[in-house]
């Protein structure tokens, strides 16, 4: 049985090297070259990267499906191969290879059967995850008729049907649209809370950025750079203060006591822009609020039940109750993220208090992350250049 | 419409809900256990009266004064062991039923009339005619009436079995029967085999990855154009081979030709639709990186391909089910079908009693073969008298070999050939089975005659258990070069240990007005002696079983190749394996003939002869390492077994199951996961 350990790394990579040979066993490409990385329980761990710098092939040795060619790999303290570890896993490859033939009821079905999933779990789940990524409606229909973005979302469901311990996402946005984006992110906020440990890869920066704990910066198939976000993207020469909207006067006089007293100028003065995903999440829920109809993918709904821990037949009860007050109230008519994310609060502090607190925290953390985007629409108007600071997975 | 489709919603939910089948499910099991009992008893009874009828009726002549004949003539009736058949309305009918000799004219058609009467018209003829045939019906019927309301597929029945048996009452009303025979033949089958793939599937919903995977792959391959091409043709064809059959043409024909192209076209279509649908399920998977998602759950390799191979079984063995009881059936029906009463229609019903209805063993006689001594002072002689090979500096292996080759075949042609004016004696052994059973053992002969002509007979005689002509019993008989004849022989004739011989005597004139040498010869099956040792019923489901255990075989390679090599690939190598193995009886005769010799003595220099020697060597050794391999697959012949008569063995399905299944099919997996196990199935993408 493997069972991850807070003191060991879940994978735990050094001088991983990985060449790729001809037929004539003559080097073909280094892809990886001599990683030492670890990723540990219960954090969100980046790996950042543009095409062909190793990511991809990374995640394919910690799932077995290429053998390294050096360097030490394990997996739950396990080598990768060990069918035993991936009954921990969930693992969301960079594009969604799926049977057309089938539709997701059976996919995800067929999945969950892979996991050894009872059949009561199984069907549970199932309507929790279709639901979760928007696809209940169409669940009938085989998946070779699906969008990309639909097909992306199927897989996303049969990545988390065995609620992994160990989540791996191979540019988990790819494909997706903004709605769906930013569920994947609430999603990834989500396990993160549980406890759940995340592998990301992406070439994306907004992806990692906005939900990892800790990112490794490949390139060339090497690490870069390795750390948290705040210690890689904090500029520690600048500050931003974010107020209302100031008078021209009251900005010479700030600017004259910047001077006065810290010798420095301001950089850039100027009125905050509403972000476009924002622009447009806000219209498609605008949209949906007047029910215009659509033959995709439903905007989902908040993170499947057993994803919050919550399988047990009490939790579902709670729940329950919990969804039924929602429809009673005003609020039902809300984007459902948020409505739902109140509700999880409920939830949460009925079920993990110890979770609620982690819970406030990065809620507390997104607040901050919404404030900089202020001063960095301000610094931007100035036309200097520095690195995005943090934001909310939300984009709020 | 809506109405309708909520409706329809409403019944289908109450079919699949569990109140229902409780309740469903014991009362359809009455209704087809009271139904089937009834059946059966129709049949036994029907077949009990029919042949005391017809032992009744057995010589007797009117114009004898035989009792029988005299009360059906005056009375219309006929008492027999005690039950009285027939009526007054049997009294001058339009067609006498005795001809001028006071014999009766058909006694077939008598006694289908006599038991008219007395049996249900809602039954169809063919069933009440053999009890074995009913009994099978009534046990394939209950079974699918069961799947049917256990898995809640009764309305979908309904919903196809009706609007099929109105268009089929309609194409009969306007006099299409064949369309509508045809019509009801893809309607019945494909219903069938939708609710036998439906059955598979709930009884793979067990837990297990294994299962998981076949239960997918069924789905796949209800679902992709690449196998439902082939189901589709096979469930269309079936119902068609029989209707292109000549209805003129002998029963014994038409019957061998149902059971020859049904069984043998499905067991091409199937090997065909394994072959592509395991090579493609696995290559494609692997081209399109669907395994990722597979292999990166809890799956084992072996599970994974146990798992295709398992559901590749079971879609073959429904394929043969279907086609098995479709080709059962129409043969039920042929023979149900009258029979002119002639000479030349008595001897089709008992050849098709005697060498197709039956599971019979064939046994040929103890023929001599030369001991290594015997050989040696042959090959001395022929090397002594042969002018060209005297002159030779030496004799090399590969001329010994041609002259035993010579030696053999002459030896063994000389025992198959009878002279004019001559007798041979053959002996069987190994009767001990035959004398217990009693009855009758059956000689099989096909001769051949240096004239060949098959419009003359030519005399012979057969002696039993002695070399005297004049020896009784001994059966004085004609024969028609190129044809089979049959010759019953009692089984008491069989000696204590075993054995019983049988000598022919060749009658022909030694010279023919034709100036052709009249002499008998025929080939290693040409003289068989046959005995009846099973049901045909059982036979055939003996061979559908068999003809099963080479398409799991067949499986298990399509499986392998798709591991380590891409679908067009794998399709020919599995092709080419399938097709040498299938060919492997004709390859064995033809290697007997194909011997480049040891190469000993052969002048290297010489390209014009070491290339040749070279290739032919090559050849001979892939075709022996054919035949080691795969030799053994083309040796079952079920289906030419059952055409036949012969008889398919317990053991040679335990041998099927012991080599097809057991060995080289578990060889085979254990291959594909030994290539699975070390194979990278990520490749290099270029993006790292």
């Amino acid at each position: 049985m493997v069972k991850s350990n807070t003191s060991e790394p879940i994978v735990d990579a050094a001088g991983l090297t990985k060449v790729f040979r001809d037929f004539w066993m003559r080097t073909k490409a280094v892809a990886v070259d001599k990683v030492t990385l670890q990723v540990h329980p219960h954090e969100i761990f980046g790996l950042l990267g543009p095409n062909g710098s190793g990511k991809s092939t990374i995640i394919k040795m910690i799932l077995g499906l290429l053998r390294k060619t050096s360097g030490r790999l394990t997996v739950f303290g396990k080598l990768p191969t060990d069918v035993a570890v991936k009954k921990h896993i969930g693992f969301l490859p960079e594009e969604s290879y799926l049977y057309r033939f089938l539709n997701p009821r059976e996919t995800l079905d067929y999945y969950g059967r892979l996991f050894g999933l009872e059949h009561r779990i199984r069907k549970r789940r199932i309507d929790e995850l279709l639901d979760m990524v928007g696809l209940g409606q169409v669940a009938h229909r085989p998946i070779g008729e699906f969008s990309k973005g639909m097909t992306r979302r199927i897989g996303l469901a049969q990545s988390l049907i065995n609620d992994p311990e160990f989540l791996i996402l191979d540019e988990p946005t790819s494909g997706l649209d903004p709605i769906g984006t930013r569920q994947v992110k609430d999603l990834l906020l989500d396990l993160g809370r549980r406890g759940k440990t995340i592998l990301l890869s992406s070439h994306l920066l907004s992806d990692v950025e906005d939900v990892c704990d800790r990112i490794v910066v490949l390139y060339g198939g090497k690490v870069r750079a390795q750390g948290t976000p705040d210690e890689l993207l904090s500029v520690q020469d600048q500050m931003v203060i974010q107020t209302g909207r100031l008078k021209a006067e009251t900005i010479a006089r700030i600017e004259q006591v910047i001077a006065e007293s810290e010798q420095k100028g301001v950089e850039k003065v100027s009125v905050p822009r509403q972000r476009l995903e924002q622009l447009f999440l806000d219209i498609v829920e605008k949209a949906q609020r007047e029910q215009v109809a659509t033959a995709g993918a439903l905007q989902g709904r908040s993170t499947a039940a057993f994803l919050r821990g919550m399988e047990s037949e009490g939790a579902s009860l709670i729940e329950q109750l919990v969804t039924e007050g929602e429809k009673d109230t005003p609020t039902q008519t809300m984007p459902a993220a948020t409505v739902q994310t109140e509700s999880n609060d409920v939830v949460d502090s009925l079920m993990k208090p110890d979770e609620t607190v982690v819970l406030k925290e990065r809620r507390r953390d997104s607040t901050e992350k919404v404030d900089t985007s202020f001063i960095d629409s301000l610094t931007q108007e100035r036309g200097q250049t520095k690195p995005n600071p943090p934001r909310d997975g939300k984009g709020a | 419409m809506q109405r309708l489709k909520a409706i329809y919603r409403r019944l289908d939910r109450l079919q699949s809900s569990r109140t229902f089948k409780l309740i469903a499910l014991p009362v359809a099991l009455i209704v087809c256990i009271c139904l089937s009992w009834y059946v059966i008893q129709a049949s036994i009874t029907r077949s009990t009266h029919r042949d005391q009828l017809a032992r009744a009726l057995q010589g007797i002549n009117l114009k004898n004064g035989d009792e029988l004949a005299v009360s059906l003539q005056k009375n219309g009736t006929m008492y027999v062991e005690g039950r009285t058949y027939g009526g007054s309305e049997f009294i001058n009918p339009i067609i006498p039923w005795f001809d001028e000799n006071g014999r009766i004219q058909s006694p077939a058609r008598l006694i289908s009339s006599m038991l008219s009467a007395e049996t249900p018209t809602w039954i169809p003829l063919w069933v009440l005619e053999s009890p074995d045939s009913a009994r099978v019906l009534a046990i394939v019927m209950t079974i699918l009436v069961l799947v049917v309301v256990g898995l809640g597929l009764g309305l979908k029945a309904l919903l196809t079995i009706v609007p099929t048996a109105l268009v089929y009452w309609f194409l009969q009303t306007i006099g299409a029967e064949k369309p509508a025979v045809v019509l009801l033949g893809v309607g019945v089958l494909s219903f069938t085999f939708i609710v036998l793939i439906q059955f598979w599937m709930f009884l793979l919903g067990i837990r297990g990855q294994a299962f998981a995977v076949a239960h997918t792959l069924l789905k796949e391959s209800t679902r992709s154009r690449i196998s439902l091409v082939f189901i589709i043709v096979l469930l269309i064809a079936l119902p068609l081979l029989p209707m292109s059959m000549d209805p003129t043409a002998p029963l014994r024909h038409r019957l061998q030709s149902t059971i020859s192209w049904s069984l043998g076209l499905t067991f091409v279509v199937a090997a065909c639709m394994t072959l592509f649908l395991a090579c493609s399920s696995i290559a494609f998977e692997i081209r399109d990186r669907q395994i990722w998602q597979i292999v990166t759950k809890p799956v084992g390799a072996l599970q994974y391909l146990i798992g295709k191979w398992l559901g590749i079984a079971l879609l073959n063995l429904t394929l043969l089910l279907v086609a098995g009881v479709s080709s059962f059936m129409f043969v039920e029906y042929l023979i149900s079908l009258p029979v002119p009463n002639t000479a030349e229609g008595r001897a089709d019903i008992q050849q098709v009693q005697n060498a197709v209805l039956t599971a019979r063993m064939e046994i040929v006689p103890d023929y001599k073969s030369l001991s290594p001594e015997e050989l040696s002072q042959k090959r001395e002689e022929i090397i002594r008298n042969d002018s060209e090979l005297k002159q030779l500096d030496a004799i090399t292996p590969t001329i010994v070999a041609n002259i035993n080759r010579e030696i053999i075949k002459a030896f063994q042609l000389a025992q198959r050939s009878i002279p004019p004016q001559a007798g041979m004696q053959y002996t069987f052994s190994g009767l001990q089975d035959a004398k217990r059973r009693g009855g009758v053992v059956t000689l099989q002969y096909l001769f051949h005659t240096l004239a060949e002509d098959d419009h003359k007979t030519y005399p012979a005689i057969f002696v039993i258990n002695s070399t005297d002509i004049n020896a009784k019993p001994s059966y004085p008989s004609t024969f028609v070069p190129t044809q089979s004849h049959v010759l019953d022989i009692p089984a008491q004739n069989i000696r204590d240990d075993g054995t019983l011989s049988v000598t022919i005597y060749n009658l022909i004139p030694p010279v023919e007005q034709s100036g052709m040498v009249g002499g008998i010869n025929f080939d290693l099956t040409g003289l068989t002696l046959n005995y009846k040792v099973g049901s045909f019923e059982w036979n055939f489901v003996r061979a559908i079983l068999v003809q099963w255990m080479q398409l799991c075989f067949l499986g298990a390679l399509g499986v392998t190749t798709a591991t380590f090599l891409s679908f067009p690939v794998a399709c020919l190598l599995s092709f080419t394996i399938m097709i040498a193995g299938m060919l492997s009886p004709y390859l064995r005769g033809a290697l007997e003939f194909y011997d480049p010799g040891s190469g000993q003595g052969l002048d290297w220099g010489d390209l014009g002869v070491a290339i040749p020697f070279v290739f032919t060597w090559t050849m001979q050794r892939i075709a022996e390492a054919i035949l080691f391999f795969v030799g053994s697959f083309g040796e079952y012949q079920p289906t030419n077994s059952l055409v036949e008569g012969r008889y398919v063995s317990p053991k040679i399905i335990l041998e099927a199951m012991v080599q097809l299944v057991g060995a080289w099919s578990i060889v085979t997996l254990g291959l594909g996961y030994f290539i699975m196990r070390r194979r990278e199935l990520a490749i290099y993408s270029g993006h790292g």
